[in-house]
């Protein structure tokens, strides 16, 4: 609340600054007071207010036009108020594409009645006349001295008709015809610069020294573009949002060396929260809208134009922008599934009266991985072996003979033999393999093309996008590959003049080749290296003169990775759909579409066994069989169905009404089976007829559905007061009949202060100002599965007990169910405000406060005598509470140099403000008053020097370790006074010495943009980072041995340990199996925050000159990086950024170890962008 | 009419959409069973009864260990490398689990309170209600052991039961349930001869009650508690039914030197006749790394020499009185002369299985890729002599006893025994059978001479050897901790434990003091440096688990066990 008085007050202090010129304004206008004429100007500015178009044209047109106020209706409709005011002022307007309309000289030779049909009349038909080319203003310079004629283009080597173009310093100029035509015949030698302007487009000056022909090119203002902003069910203008949106231009993540678009949209939309899993070419980020949702679950709803689909799967070649609806008045027409935000991906659409242009963008990429964990030596490890054992039990792990010869073969592996045979028979293996270099390849390339047509007549358009991306994994051999091809067709035709039809295929195919991962030999690849052996003692093949050859296959994971077995995902969604738009009467439209989206997924695994050498000659295969192939398919089919009807109506030309009413329907059908069956023949063929073993089979199928009406009112006065109404009246088949439907209203107003008339005054200054508050309530359907209100039996394909000659199945008994369980609803309250200063510095800013209630979670904490998990309620309540900050300073710095620079900053904190099931606040489970994401953990005193200080100290036993404290080990505060180190009861009233010692949740995200263009260059940096985030490293990557006795573990906590030598050591003692010393406390705590260099790019685009003779309309050539640089103060040679999610309260946000990760990559790209 | 095609194209869209009908919304799984499609026919009834198989964990998998070894661990069987937390009386009160868990029996429960509906004939309905019976009446026999008091459910709860927060019901409320449910199995359960192969029949439930009934009936008889005698009766009439009955015989070749470890070390058991059940090991179907976890000894335990010492010489005397028994001054010597039932379960240094195997790796000895063996008693149970096993890894073959005559033969002596009812002829049909099994010298009662260095000096000469035969034949197969509590013997854990007279010559590398720990005699000390002040089981509270802190605050009528 308190920033809404800020704003508040703020408003207010402005107002007052504003009192002073206002009034000297005033009288100014008052002096200077003509006839009852209204400035053509000012009709024309509130004609895009009003009806929300975007009307073009050249300042000279109008200057000094007026109008006679009686030709203003503005209950009327535009184009007829057009033409009644434009045939007086020499005027005639073009619609150039729907809502921007455009404003040329009427032609000498057409009467107004022809203005009408402006809108057909393309370049190609409009008959030639240069009589326009050149103003009465400049004909009465008669002194003819050189002349210079050239076309004007835009960046699609359309003409634009209508630039301005003005000799630089003087008041004479021209604009260009419908051809985009100009002509100057009676330039003075000192009248060299010409300037071309244009709105919508960058200002663009041009010396024309002797030429006679000058072709120009003005390049789109993205700025500009952004004004329209899409909304749910249609478009806006960005003055009359009154909700919380961000928007983003395509252009944004176009060559950005990316295999998923939601890596390129990190740091740019502020509270858009991309989160990658790892650095897998294969893994999907996942976006979050404003932090925590729900306790279970919930995500922001993607749509790419209108139909749900992974935004990952798109070419970001293809994407037009993309916009966020954040808060619930915003998304609020998407009901159930919009509670935690919508993301509406538009994708590039053909442009009518356009010749075909077809594009070419391809880039080259190579990739290495940004971090990878400092893993103790060979040595290194076999001494902090020892040493933790002996820490540990006072025993020797590896004997010093056995050092000895590791030192030896590594001082010499020539003379040295890299076994030895034990005593008892066994191999004792002292070879010294790197485990990275072995594994890894140094660069890993890549590679992406995209090739687009884009084109139309007056009638119909068109869009045709091919794309390929091609993108190797890390490994050194038999690496993973990704693999994806775009297709895309997207036509739009007129086919009366009252009925548009669309049709649009997006096809994208997937495919993901990777290595085959022995269940036998671990988890994944990252997770093997911390093993010790075999990977650390065992050469990769047997050396010359063993008993069994030279060349064997060791057990040295290496062998595991070239062995041939794979993992091969392939992937194809195929999205059909057709639209239809009817003017069914003036003002009036209706729309409908359908779409059917059909993914198939075929996953084919096989393992194939191999024998190999361990720790005697004799050969094993256990670890790498049976060999089996696993087939598994999964087909779903999506349908969405949308029907809606818009109209938007002035009333009184003060009251602009638009409302909306519609009907959407979507239902999905997914079936799933797979079949895995052991034993291959031939390792060669893996197919399921060439097997002989066991089979195992499983089968899945499921639907949902839901259907639901929406409405939407927006009402606007003046420009200046918005109001907009939506509500959604949703259904769902996730709950039984009788519970399953919901109603879910919301309202937002705006104010936007700068159009008020005390504000004018300060309209240079303070072009615009608005403020805006919304509030909205959503549902949340998002369960767990599709049948949440249905007790389903389990079963268990294979029982470990033969029975009969096989693993029998069984079925185990169905949990508990609750019998009122139904929708979630989700209420956010937004306060925002918008600025621009100056007409260069824009900022937004929205506070927010996202109460989730009713949340399905687990039901009452019961004691385990129930005997089943507790079923589900919708019991709790969780407040998230956010602000999310934009600003960017945007300037034509001279000639040449055009710049931007812009920040993004966002934060919350989420409080669960409601959770009856823990009453006694056990801190092991949610609770009243909980900050999620905090850790509960111990202060640390310090390490005990020595036995004594352990034995005086508080007791730990509890926690652990039996007795055996001593030297080494970690010493606890005795936060709570009894002189011994407990948990308590474990609740807040009583944690023991137990405290909440930070929170793993990423505060302070932020993203910083910077683009700069100078002459042919252009420039493009961006920073993404989180300023605070906790982080409890655990798992063996970070502890080694201390985590787990076999494990490699980094030089961070091995040469950072305590020991009787190093007492000053920041790390516990390196004592085997110790987790008693790594509880979570405060010493251990760290930092995972970091800034990141996540883009830079450089390009260059081949100026006119050049572009002319190789007939061509563009090139650019560009080198991009992605993740160059960081910093951070995280320890241990990890990525900030990807460090696994500890939750100890929700097992499914749990991801695992520090460091068992694909490692994120650093990139470099090059690429070339032509257009024909 | 100009509007005419506009209003039929809009209204034609407008029925497409909104012509779907009205059960769009009803969706309902159609691809997993639920109440409203399930207890109709004698397959669901099957599959139900299937999972709760695998509470017969048998051996070790991938990547745990095995239980039926290593249950010993905690006693004074086997003395691991880290000391048993609970056999050293430093076991903590657990926040939650520990035990404590509840799932077996809700889904015990839910079966029995619904599997009548299934319209099938009441003998197959009760052959799985029998199955299940036989589950609960195990799982609960846990309990019982672990915590004591429980309460005892006879139907699944929701969540709002009262008896979730109820007080524990006695022990003697939940015995006399859990042996009319056990007595209810064995009526329902189909015969062996009629059972299917490998599922539980009559007599696997009787070996589990007479296994229960001895535990209770010697556990109230030695706490003074009432009804200890009804118990000991049931396990002596169970017993006896099984041994009457003659299903099952003991597996004697006549091969003293490999009948005993045949049991064991078998990969198939399906033609041993000493199988009352028994879980299978299959290539392709289901692995185990136990053989070659024990002969790498990476379960890191070892024998302690209080069950070394528990042998009989080859004579049939303890080695306090028999001549034939040469000292311990090495650990080759100690083997010698001593009941052939000891070189099947502990390896004989010089005469192992393997070739090339000359000692156990005890610590500090410098022999890397093994475990440790603490004590220097390395363990050959379940030590398959076979390459190919080995090399299987985690896919052995190696198959689990689960239940063997043999235990209820000494269940029926020590039942009997406790009833002072074990005469010689009780005695020759148990005991004997087993002595004669292992090729030891019968045991006659008239000519027992009480062992001096007796643990259970008090015990009468007959109990004493009968719990000695006990501990001989069932070392390393999970049962000794719970001997120990029934006996209220826990006061043996507290005896230091120690491992064999340490030879420098033959461990060279092994420093005394600092890689390996030894007494005052030079026997190895196992846990001389991590638990110096030797195990500390305390009787007044360690026979019985603490209840987990959570479960205490959630239900305040739960109380903590005594000394927690």
């Amino acid at each position: 609340m308190s920033v809404f008085t800020w704003l508040f007050c703020a408003s207010l202090s402005w107002g007052i600054a504003c009192a002073q010129p206002l009034a000297l304004k005033l009288s100014h206008q008052q002096g200077s007071q003509q006839s009852a004429r209204t400035k053509l100007a000012d009709v024309l500015q509130r004609f895009k207010d009003h009806y929300k178009v975007d009307i073009l044209y050249a300042d000279q047109f109008i200057s000094n036009q007026y109008v006679a106020p009686s030709l203003i209706r503005m209950d009327d409709k535009l184009e007829a108020n057009l033409e009644r005011i434009l045939p007086g002022a020499g005027l005639r307007y073009m619609e150039q594409k729907a809502g921007t309309f455009l404003l040329i000289p009427a032609r000498a030779t057409s009467g107004p009645k022809s203005v009408p049909e402006a809108g057909r009349s393309s370049a190609q038909e409009a008959p030639k006349d240069d009589s326009f080319n050149a103003t009465p203003a400049i004909q009465q310079e008669k002194r003819q001295l050189r002349s210079i004629s050239g076309v004007v283009t835009d960046g699609r080597q359309e003409p634009l008709p209508g630039v301005s173009v003005v000799i630089k310093g003087t008041q004479k100029g021209t604009i260009t015809d419908v051809e985009g035509r100009f002509t100057f015949q009676d330039l003075q030698d000192n009248e060299d610069v010409l300037v071309f302007s244009y709105v919508g487009y960058q200002r663009q000056e041009v010396p024309i020294g002797t030429e006679t022909k000058l072709n120009v090119v003005l390049r789109a203002d993205d700025k500009e573009l952004e004004e329209v902003v899409v909304v749910g069910y249609g478009t806006k203008s960005r003055e009359t949002v009154t909700g919380a949106i961000s928007q983003i231009s395509g252009s944004a993540l176009t060559s950005r060396p990316v295999t998923k678009v939601g890596q390129a949209l990190q740091g740019l939309i502020p509270n858009l929260n991309v989160t990658n899993p790892d650095g897998n070419p294969n893994a999907n980020p996942s976006f979050n809208i404003r932090g925590n949702t729900s306790l279970s679950g919930g995500s922001a709803l993607v749509l790419v134009d209108g139909i749900q689909m992974d935004m990952n799967l798109l070419n970001p070649a293809d994407i037009e922008s993309i916009t966020v609806l954040k808060d619930a008045a915003s998304a609020a027409i998407y009901g159930a599934r919009g509670a935690f935000g919508v993301i509406l991906v538009t994708t590039k659409k053909g442009t009518k009266d356009r010749k075909p242009q077809i594009s070419y963008a391809g880039s080259m990429q190579f990739n290495k991985p940004t971090y990878l964990p400092d893993l103790l030596s060979t040595t290194e490890y076999l001494e902090s072996q020892n040493i933790a054992q002996l820490n540990s039990n006072g025993t020797q792990k590896y004997s010093d003979e056995q050092v000895q010869w590791v030192r030896d073969y590594i001082a010499d592996p020539v003379k040295n033999p890299s076994y030895h045979m034990l005593p008892n028979g066994k191999i004792f293996w002292n070879a010294n393999p790197n485990v990275l270099k072995n594994m890894l390849q140094p660069w890993a390339p890549g590679q992406n093309h995209t090739v687009n047509v884009n084109g139309g007549n007056s009638k119909t358009s068109y869009y045709f996008s091919g794309g390929f991306l091609r993108q190797e994994g890390l490994f050194k051999t038999s690496t993973d590959i990704f693999k994806r091809y775009n297709f895309t067709t997207n036509v739009n035709t007129e086919l009366t003049e009252w009925l548009k039809l669309g049709a649009k295929v997006n096809y994208i195919s997937t495919g993901y080749d990777e290595p085959h991962k022995y269940p036998n030999k671990g988890t994944d690849w990252w997770e093997q290296m911390t093993r010790g052996e075999p990977q650390i003692l065992f050469p990769i093949k047997t050396p010359a003169g063993s008993p069994v050859g030279e060349g064997v296959a060791t057990e040295n994971f290496v062998n595991f990775l070239e062995s041939g077995s794979r993992k091969i995902s392939n992937s194809s969604t195929g999205i059909y759909s057709i639209d239809a738009q009817a003017k069914v009467a003036s003002g009036l439209k209706v729309s409908g579409n359908f779409s059917y989206t059909s993914t198939r997924q075929n996953l084919k695994e096989t393992q194939v066994a191999f024998p190999y050498i361990r720790d005697t000659w004799i050969p094993q295969i256990s670890g790498t069989s049976p060999s089996f192939v696993q087939r598994d398919f999964t087909a779903s089919d999506y349908f969405a169905a949308n029907l809606y009807a818009d109209y938007s109506r002035v009333f009184s030309g003060k009251h602009a009404i638009s409302a909306l009413v519609g009907y959407n329907q979507e239902w999905l059908n997914l079936t799933a089976s797979s079949v895995k069956r052991q034993d291959l023949v031939s390792g060669q063929v893996p197919v399921l007829n060439l097997t002989t073993g066991t089979i195992t089979a499983t089968d899945q199928q499921t639907s949902w559905a839901i259907r639901g009406i929406f409405g939407r009112l927006n009402y606007d006065y003046m420009g200046k007061y918005l109001v907009e109404f939506n509500s959604r009246y949703d259904g769902t088949s996730r709950f039984p009949s009788g519970r399953r439907f919901g109603y879910f209203p919301s309202v937002s107003v705006g104010w936007r202060i700068s159009q008020e008339n005390f504000m004018k005054p300060l309209a240079r200054v303070l072009p615009e100002l608005k403020l805006r508050a919304s509030y909205g309530s959503l549902g949340n359907q998002l369960t767990s599965n599709n049948f949440p209100y249905i007790s389903l039996f389990g079963v268990t394909a294979q029982v470990p007990y033969i029975l009969g000659g096989a693993l029998p199945a069984g079925i185990t008994s169905p949990g508990l169910v609750s019998p009122d369980l139904t929708w979630e609803k989700v209420s956010t309250i937004d306060f925002g405000a918008d600025a621009n200063l100056w007409g260069k510095l824009s900022l937004g800013f929205d506070w927010y406060r996202r109460v989730t209630s009713g949340m399905l979670v687990d039901g009452d904490r019961l004691p385990a005598v129930l005997g089943t998990p507790v079923p589900q309620r919708n019991a709790a309540e969780l407040r998230t509470t956010g602000f999310e900050f934009s600003a960017k300073w945007s300037e034509q710095a001279g000639e040449h140099l055009r710049y931007d620079v812009g920040l993004m900053l966002s934060n919350y904190q989420a409080v669960i403000a409601k959770f009856d099931n823990n009453p006694n606040k056990l801190i092991t489970n949610y609770y009243k008053g909980q900050n999620i994401g905090e850790i509960w953990g111990f202060e640390t005193v310090g390490i005990f020097q020595n036995s004594g200080d352990a034995t005086s100290a508080p007791d730990q036993n509890q926690l652990g370790n039996s007795g055996k404290w001593g030297a080494g080990d970690i010493q606890y505060k005795d936060l709570d006074g009894d002189s011994r180190i407990t948990r308590g009861n474990n609740t807040v009233a009583n944690p023991g010495d137990q405290r909440v010692i930070g929170n793993i949740t990423p505060k302070y995200q932020f993203g910083v943009t910077g683009n700069l263009a100078w002459r042919e260059f252009d420039f493009n940096v961006l920073f993404q980072g989180i300023g605070k985030h906790d982080f409890v490293p655990r798992g063996s990557y970070f502890w080694g041995a201390i985590n787990n006795s076999g494990a490699v573990g980094t030089g961070e906590v091995y040469h950072d340990a305590w020991s009787a030598e190093h007492k000053d050591g920041y790390y516990p003692i390196y004592k085997a199996n110790s987790s008693y010393n790594i509880l979570p406390q405060t010493r251990y705590l760290q930092s995972s925050a970091y800034v990141r260099l996540k883009n830079i790019s450089l390009g260059y685009s081949l100026p006119a000159k050049a572009l002319e003779k190789l007939r061509l309309v563009q090139v650019r050539i560009y080198a991009t990086g992605q993740n160059l640089w960081e910093f951070t103060r995280l320890k241990g040679n990890f990525d900030p950024e990807v460090t696994g999610v500890t939750d100890s309260k929700d097992a499914s946000k749990d991801s695992g170890d520090v460091g068992m990760f694909y490692p994120l990559q650093r990139v470099v790209s090059f690429g070339i962008q032509l257009t024909l | 009419m100009k509007n005419f095609p506009k209003i039929v194209t809009s209204a034609f869209l407008t029925l497409l959409l909104v012509s779907c009908s009205d059960d769009f919304l009803d969706r309902v799984p159609t691809d997993s069973l639920n109440e409203s499609n399930f207890w109709h026919n004698e397959g669901e009834l099957k599959q139900y009864a299937n999972n709760f198989y695998s509470t017969f964990t048998g051996h070790a998998t991938a990547t745990s260990l095995s239980p039926i070894v290593t249950g010993d661990n905690q006693s004074d069987n086997l003395a691991p490398v880290d000391f048993n937390l609970v056999a050293a009386g430093k076991n903590i009160v657990p926040t939650s689990g520990g035990g404590w868990i509840w799932t077996t029996i809700r889904a015990c429960n839910y079966f029995l309170a619904r599997y009548q509906q299934a319209p099938i004939s009441q003998e197959v309905k009760d052959k799985y209600a029998g199955e299940v019976r036989f589950f609960k009446a195990l799982d609960y026999f846990d309990k019982v052991k672990n915590f004591g008091d429980v309460p005892w459910l006879s139907k699944d709860l929701t969540t709002n039961s009262p008896e979730l927060y109820a007080a524990r019901d006695s022990r003697i409320l939940v015995m006399d349930s859990l042996l009319a449910t056990i007595n209810t199995a064995i009526a329902n359960l189909p015969d062996k001869a009629a059972a299917e192969t490998g599922r539980i029949n009559k007599d696997v439930a009787l070996t589990l009650k007479a296994r229960i009934c001895l535990f209770e009936g010697t556990f109230r008889k030695y706490r003074g508690i009432d009804g200890g005698e009804k118990f000991l009766r049931e396990a002596v009439s169970a017993s006896d039914q099984l041994i009457s009955e003659a299903h099952y015989q003991v597996h004697n070749t006549g091969n003293p030197a490999a009948d005993y470890a045949a049991l064991f070390n078998s990969l198939d058991l399906s033609t041993n006749k000493e199988m009352i059940l028994y879980k299978s090991y299959e290539t392709g179907l289901l692995g185990t790394g136990t053989s070659r976890n024990i002969q790498l000894n990476e379960f890191n335990t070892s024998a302690s020499k209080a069950l070394i010492e528990s042998y009989l010489c080859a004579d049939g005397k303890p080695i306090s009185q028999s001549p034939l028994y040469l000292g311990d001054d090495s650990i080759q010597v100690e083997m010698k002369n001593r009941d052939p039932r000891l070189a099947q379960t502990i390896v004989v240094p010089g005469t192992g299985i393997q070739a090339g195997f000359k000692l156990p790796a005890i610590p500090g000895s410098g022999f890397a890729g093994v475990g440790v063996v603490p004590t220097g008693y390395q363990l050959t149970k379940y030590w398959v002599a076979d390459q190919t096993e080995f090399v299987r890894i985690q896919n052995g073959i190696l198959d689990a006893p689960t239940y063997r005559y043999g235990e209820v033969l000494l269940v029926n002596a020590e039942a009997n025994a406790e009833l002072g009812l074990a005469t010689q002829e009780v005695i020759d049909k148990t005991i004997n059978v087993l002595r004669k099994r292992a090729g030891m010298p019968a045991m006659v009662i008239s000519a027992l001479v009480k062992d001096q260095r007796s643990e259970f000096p008090e015990l009468p000469v007959l109990l004493d050897e009968i719990r000695r035969e006990r501990r001989v034949e069932l070392a390393a197969e999970g049962l000794r901790f719970d001997d120990l509590v029934r006996w209220k013997a826990g006061k043996l854990l507290n005896k230091p434990v120690t491992g064999m007279k340490f030879v420098q010559k033959q461990y060279p590398k092994a420093v005394p003091g600092s890689s390996i720990f030894l007494n005052d005699k030079g026997y190895i000390m196992p846990y001389g440096k991590s638990l110096p002040g030797g195990r500390t089981f305390d009787e007044s509270k360690n026979y019985f688990l603490p209840l987990p802190l959570d479960e205490l605050s959630l239900n305040t009528n739960l109380k903590q066990n005594p000394g927690w």
